[in-house]
């Protein structure tokens, strides 16, 4: 996935084991790009953090449920935008706890995005009635968001939330 | 996740609750529109008390129904968000477009705002 993406997110992410700390825990799950499989990502992320039983993870539940809006929309935008609604289709996300940092990965294969740029701004929508606001969400939420895609070839959205360390 | 509807005071009352995600959104879009078209209220009130979770999906039902009830003349009005809800509709840009009750404990903060310019 990451080969056939394009973009400069590769190098942001080189070593992050210094950067972050520890790697922690892991989960690595492709999902039917079905609609009440949101929740269930939204779900996956605060379980995964829940469970952590190191003491910087005891984050507030507002942290928490920003992680959540970021993820639902970023698995939101692979089914909807990514795949159309087609059915048989699957989404890919990795979720990389470490000491100090999330990292979120959502890659599809579906459709791409043209211009990532105009799509990160919050006006911009290609289908009714749908904001523009989701990547508006996914950027306040979290401290770092890439957009790596390619027409015909799918979208990899990758997400970074720090903890003070 | 459950939504229902109250008419009173020519105001269409919609409460929904549990998470408004995709999942919901287009179910309840459908559900307004049934609503709005076979009545003659020119407001429409969502009451969010029991909304956990809401994310753009949700808020675009918000805002497509905003459109139409604005275009007629009517007013828009978002009762009973906690305090998540409350800092995604903040965000949202939907202060500028219809009323937000602020959540209990935050309107001490909202009336300072307004009277102190910035915070």
């Amino acid at each position: 996935m990451r080969d056939k993406a394009m973009g400069c997110s590769v190098l942001a992410y080189e070593e992050p084991e210094l950067k972050y700390g520890e790697l922690l825990n892991e989960l690595h799950l492709d999902f039917a790009a079905h609609s009440e499989n949101v929740a269930l990502a939204r779900s996956l992320v605060a379980a995964l953090i829940a469970n952590c039983q190191q003491a910087e993870w005891d984050i507030t539940l507002s942290a928490l449920e920003e992680i959540k809006v970021a993820v639902s929309e970023a698995v939101s935008n692979a089914i909807i935008h990514g795949y159309q609604g087609e059915p048989g289709r699957s989404v890919h996300m990795e979720l990389l706890l470490y000491q100090y940092a999330l990292q979120v990965k959502v890659c599809d294969d579906g459709v791409g995005i043209a211009d990532v740029q105009q799509a990160m701004e919050p006006e911009f929508t290609t289908g009714e009635e749908h904001l523009g606001l989701g990547f508006a969400f996914m950027s306040s939420f979290m401290d770092d968001v890439q957009v790596d895609s390619r027409l015909g070839c799918g979208t990899t959205v990758t997400m970074l939330k720090r903890i003070h360390q | 996740m459950s939504f229902g509807f109250q008419i009173k005071d020519n105001t269409v009352w919609a409460s929904i609750s549990g998470e408004v995600d995709m999942q919901i959104a287009s179910l309840w879009r459908e559900a307004l529109e049934q609503q709005l078209n076979s009545t003659l209220a020119r407001n429409l009130t969502f009451d969010f008390t029991g909304v956990r979770f809401i994310d753009s999906s949700g808020l675009g039902v918000v805002l497509g129904r905003y459109k139409r009830v604005a275009s007629r003349g009517g007013r828009v009005r978002i009762v009973g968000a906690g305090p998540q809800v409350y800092k995604i509709l903040q965000l949202s840009g939907f202060a500028g477009l219809m009323e937000i009750e602020p959540p209990a404990g935050l309107e001490d903060q909202e009336a300072g705002r307004q009277a102190g310019g910035r915070m």
